[in-house]
């Protein structure tokens, strides 16, 4: 793996690789806790009905509809987590943006929603698939999130979107202001690594009053046009 | 003897909400909060013996609120509920005032008993 400077890119992958499993075990984590707790209900309910309690129909219900969405929730957290361990099969493969960037928003939720922040896809005007190192370009992404996520207020939001000029392919997030910081400037280094190995370049752009951009942008020779 | 009243703070609210419900069933008075701040309006009105925080929420996290409530309701007992990657925030919390901690998924007679264990300090 490539060096710039004391950055690893080997240890920077790892170290995204950990977040997003983090994340996501978290994600699991709360599902399980509150399954578990509505199943302990049920026991609670079930104690009182040998202890002569009628059966409250409607209680019953509501606990079975309670287990439903949280095993509903959490059968998509493991479909998603499927998704991002399957999408590093190969380390270059055809990845389809409009499924990449919304997965990214998915396994990100916790992240953002622990900063309150709301994270968005913009959709894009046509459908791209782009040939490219697929864990690289989702830490790409990530390490974008990540520099607006450091500093952001509760409540603010964060919008991911994509699109194709001539024959390049960007991915824009717009946010507030980004900090100044010494953790930032070690996600702008990183992030410089990641997009010299993805053969693109990165660029910050001030975006009217409070907004800023991140701009990944990506060579578009190997885009698969069928 | 006065039934415990115990308030639960967690951004998951069925998480809360179905822990109150259970801990109702076993005798306490019990409620559920999905956040720091709505935590902070209803503990200016009604004072909880004990209050169950999660570390990490959106907003006004576990640690803060904790700080807060110590100031306004300095007699209520704090326990603070953790998942795998904070536990070490539970464990140096105690010694900034919460009585004890949990790591989820919690089980419900250790909560009990870490209340009980609480109320009587």
């Amino acid at each position: 793996m490539p060096t710039d400077g004391n950055i690893k890119l080997e240890d920077q992958s790892l170290v995204f690789l950990g977040k997003i499993m983090a994340s996501i075990s978290h994600e699991l984590n709360n599902t399980v806790a509150i399954i578990k707790e509505y199943n302990g209900l049920l026991e609670d309910m079930l104690l009182g009905v040998q202890r002569g309690n009628p059966i409250d129909d409607k209680k019953v219900e509501r606990v079975s509809k309670k287990i439903a969405s949280q095993t509903e929730k959490g059968t998509e957290i493991i479909k998603r987590f499927n998704k991002f361990a399957h999408s590093m099969d190969y380390p270059v493969n055809s990845i389809k943006l409009d499924e990449l960037l919304p997965l990214i928003i998915g396994l990100s939720r916790r992240l953002t929603e622990i900063k309150g922040i709301y994270l968005t896809f913009d959709g894009m005007a046509e459908s791209i698939t782009l040939k490219t190192n697929p864990l690289l370009l989702q830490q790409a992404v990530f390490l974008g999130l990540e520099m607006f996520m450091a500093d952001a207020d509760s409540n603010s939001q964060l919008i991911l979107s994509a699109g194709k000029t001539d024959n390049k392919v960007y991915i824009e997030i717009t946010g507030s202001k980004i900090a100044e910081n010494d953790l930032i400037e070690s996600a702008i280094q990183t992030l410089e690594i990641v997009m010299k190995n993805l053969n693109g370049v990165f660029e910050k752009k001030i975006e009217g009053k409070d907004k800023q951009a991140v701009i990944l942008t990506l060579q578009d020779l190997e885009t698969d046009r069928a | 003897m006065s039934k415990t009243r115990v308030l639960l703070v967690d951004d998951e609210e069925d998480l809360s909400l179905v822990l109150a419900e259970r801990l109702e069933m076993k005798g306490f008075i019990a409620r559920g909060a999905v956040s720091s701040e709505e935590a902070l309006n209803l503990i200016e009105n009604e004072e909880y013996d004990i209050m169950i925080i999660d570390i990490k929420m959106p907003g006004i996290g576990g640690l803060d609120l904790m700080q807060r409530v110590k100031q306004i309701r300095p007699k209520t007992q704090i326990i603070l509920f953790t998942g795998h990657g904070t536990e070490k925030e539970g464990a140096a919390a105690i010694n900034d005032g919460a009585f004890d901690y949990l790591i989820k998924p919690i089980k419900i007679d250790d909560l009990i008993d870490k209340i009980n264990k609480a109320v009587n300090k």
